[in-house]
């Protein structure tokens, strides 16, 4: 294993690799800002023009679209409250608040520190367990993808605490919303109203859009001008001090990490439950 | 919430109003899902199980609503300072760009893309009470690097204008 891991290594420092997943890692940076285009539409969009490139150039680029892009999801959602990813929701629970405090660039340094780490645990926990994680993919069933669905919803409930009626309400409509189109068991139609675009059913990026940042634009509508004074303390940027503060919190990362590598390492359970899951644990491990 | 209550004011109705807004929309939806799911014709057997899962999310979300719409009436639950930022309420700018939205996505087929992107920019940014110039100017420019965008660089497929 240690051999091949070597030849990878030797194989990334080339350094057409490493520039293609600079720019990559720009181009992804750009596409998880927008909210609504998002890491998978960006390596869709870009796919293409990786054809023109070695192999594993163009993989480098790709992936580092992939990575960016998450971490560009964080961007509007601390700087004005609107998710650039669905898995960015949580982001905007504490960063919107801290750029309002005038910490922007704090929340922002935290965001890709973590979102760093995170994934060079993940990368290295996959290089060390791959073979048992895959097989523990394979043995998941029905029956755990709906307890993975239940816990996914008492989550959602669990983390707006004091407003749990609303939440439930909310996850309500949720649960409504991505039962419009065909059932999957009788081909019945489900609330289509006759259009055929609803067939394949409510798509997450329009919907998340929709709720969070059209929501948000509203809002933002009622204040005096769309940039209000205040908020010129939100003005966002990286700063090397607060780089390093997330390792205060090592139990954290490393839990944040493991849960994320757990939940991403089953098939279809998606990004949005282990970000849910991370904070929550987060919140309740905090003082 | 001990702040809150006394605050009541403008927001209670509104929102309580929107409440039962969704609230009835729900029940509708629940009661008449018969109808809406399944796309059935009369007299041809079918299976109900569809309607279940829609049914259930559907009544907790109207019960809800209620109860939601009850609690913001009496002035509870309205959002606190931390949560959102320092507003005016002004729900005429918020009705006009709503309306604007639905006006952009009916005016596409007619003007085509760049110029209802255009026309429609221009009027959402003199909603924010951007100058007419700089209104114009941005809405030029972003209509221009959208169209470049999508038509040009991505060769996104928009139906041709009807009036041109």
């Amino acid at each position: 294993m240690l051999e091949n891991l070597l030849l990878g290594v030797d194989a990334v420092a080339d350094s057409a690799v490493l520039a293609a997943l600079v720019v990559g890692a720009a181009i992804g940076i750009l596409t998880g800002v927008l909210p609504g285009i998002g890491p998978a539409v960006g390596i869709s969009v870009l796919l293409p023009v990786t054809y023109s490139l070695e192999p594993l150039t163009g993989m480098a680029m790709l992936l580092g679209i992939y990575c960016g892009g998450w971490f560009g999801g964080a961007v509007p959602a601390v700087l004005i409250n609107i998710p650039g990813t669905p898995a960015a929701v949580v982001t905007t629970f504490d960063g919107y608040p801290m750029a309002r405090r005038g910490e922007a660039e704090r929340a922002l340094s935290l965001a890709i520190m973590a979102s760093l780490v995170g994934g060079v645990a993940s990368v290295v926990v996959l290089i060390l367990a791959a073979p048992p994680l895959a097989r523990l993919a394979t043995a998941f069933g029905a029956p755990e993808y709906a307890m993975a669905a239940l816990l996914a919803l008492a989550l959602v409930v669990v983390a707006f605490r004091g407003r749990m009626l609303a939440a439930i309400t909310a996850v309500a409509l949720g649960l409504f919303a991505s039962s419009v189109g065909l059932d999957p068991n009788t081909l019945g139609q489900r609330y289509t109203f006759g259009f055929t675009d609803l067939l394949a059913g409510l798509p997450l990026v329009p919907v998340v859009i929709g709720v969070f940042g059209v929501a948000q634009a509203l809002a933002l509508l009622e204040t005096d001008t769309v940039v209000a004074p205040e908020d010129r303390a939100r003005r966002g940027g990286i700063r090397w001090r607060y780089l390093g503060e997330v390792f205060r919190y090592p139990a954290t990362l490393a839990k944040s990490a493991l849960i994320g590598t757990g939940i991403g390492a089953l098939p279809g359970i998606g990004t949005v439950l282990a970000t849910f899951f991370a904070y929550l644990e987060a919140r309740r491990a905090s003082p | 919430m001990t702040g809150d209550r006394a605050r009541g004011g403008f927001g209670r109705l509104p929102a309580a109003l929107m409440l039962l807004g969704v609230a009835l929309a729900c029940a509708l939806l629940a009661l008449y899902r018969g109808r809406l799911v399944g796309n059935i014709e009369p007299g041809v057997p079918y299976y109900r199980s569809p309607e279940v899962f829609p049914g259930l999310s559907l009544a907790v979300a109207a019960l809800g609503s209620l109860w939601l719409a009850l609690r913001a009436w009496r002035g509870y639950g309205e959002p606190s300072e931390e949560s959102l930022p320092r507003s005016r309420p002004r729900p005429g700018v918020v009705v006009l760009m709503l309306g604007l939205f639905a006006a952009y996505a009916l005016a596409l087929p007619w003007l085509g893309y760049a110029l209802a992107t255009g026309v429609f920019l221009f009027l959402g940014l003199l909603l924010v009470r951007l100058s007419p110039v700089r209104a114009l100017g941005l809405a030029a420019l972003l209509a221009g690097v959208l169209w470049l965008s999508f038509v040009v660089g991505l060769e996104v497929w928009f139906p041709r204008p009807r009036l041109f």
